[in-house]
């Protein structure tokens, strides 16, 4: 992950922050956007069924975070902070029109991703995958992405997502499942791209 | 065919990294764009209330003026014995008086204004 490393770095980080806060330096803002945007884009792009409407979202997360950003008292990774102000849009978004699930909505996903959009080398396995996760419950997905994909622990999910650790867990165990079915029932209709799926 | 739990949490893990393509700038742009809208409303607003505290203090003077004359005559007595026995024998009283409606409306103003520039940025 080429983030990961700069955002271990704190001082750098924190220097940023204290830059940006206030309005004072729009360019520190802006340095912090370019090292974070890959997360929060990636779990927006995992719990939206297209990719503008994710990245939109995402742009509206950092413009939130630069307003709050006197709110971020230093508990915690600041790549967390980012994606509970995520999460939260989200779900504003998702209760104000509701997620779309028809045929349309979802060939279009797939084109996108197909596309090459979300993945560079659009691996039917990937495709498969996301569009499995798309048929997650909000909270399930949320809860793979950011603990296996994101890489933040239970504890931390568990205040991204504003549950107790527990429900978290039983998110993650409850979506794993599923993903499994979901995928193992695509994989017994499209033998050809299961043969992809498991690479040894 | 099933799918074994540990191949589907490596693919899972793995996460192609989003390049930023112009996003931190678009960012950016929508917070300048953002604070210019801001900064625009509160111009307009401290103009209107600035010109409308003008304008209801011009037509209120005599008003304001009868109603402070108590007050600000007090203000004055206060401030003239604060000063009698020093070298400054100012003439309060007649300073204070006519000035009353002057000093209220400069109050609004530069209470409008204080407002303004603390919600500016």
């Amino acid at each position: 992950m080429t983030d990961t490393g700069v955002t271990d770095n704190g001082s750098l980080e924190a220097g940023l922050i204290l830059r940006a806060l206030g309005g004072a330096d729009d360019r520190a803002f802006g340095q912090l956007v370019v090292m974070h945007q890959s997360r929060v884009r990636a779990l927006l792009r995992r719990l939206c069924d297209n990719i503008h409407t994710a990245d939109d979202l995402a742009q509206d997360v950092f413009v939130i975070a630069y307003q709050k950003l006197s709110d971020y008292r230093g508990k915690g990774r600041f790549s967390a902070w980012l994606c509970s102000i995520a999460y939260r849009q989200y779900l504003q978004n998702h209760r104000q029109r509701k997620r779309e699930r028809d045929v349309h909505a979802e060939y279009g996903a797939w084109q996108e991703l197909a596309n090459g959009n979300s993945t560079p080398d659009a691996d039917p396995m990937h495709i498969d995958l996301e569009r499995a996760l798309l048929r997650l419950p909000a909270p399930e997905s949320a809860a793979i992405t950011l603990n296996m994909t994101l890489g933040y622990s239970h504890r931390e999910v568990a205040t991204v997502m504003q549950l107790p650790p527990g429900t978290v867990k039983s998110h993650i165990k409850r979506g794993l499942e599923k993903l499994k079915l979901q995928l193992s029932a695509s994989a017994e209709h499209n033998p050809a791209s299961a043969g992809r799926e498991k690479p040894v | 065919m099933t799918i074994d739990l540990e191949s589907l949490e490596d693919q899972l893990r793995q996460r192609p990294p989003i390049t930023d393509h112009g996003f931190s700038q678009a960012v950016l742009r929508r917070i300048a764009a953002q604070r210019r809208r801001r900064q625009q409303t509160l111009l307009a607003l401290w103009a209107l209330a600035i010109m409308a505290a003008l304008i209801v203090a011009t037509t209120q003077f005599e008003t304001w003026a009868a109603h402070l004359q108590p007050l600000t005559s007090t203000w004055a007595t206060h401030a003239g014995q604060m000063l009698s026995g020093t070298s400054w024998q100012l003439g309060l009283k007649q300073l204070w008086q006519p000035s009353g409606e002057m000093v209220v409306t400069g109050l609004i103003a530069l209470l409008l204004t204080t407002v303004f520039v603390a919600v500016w940025d």
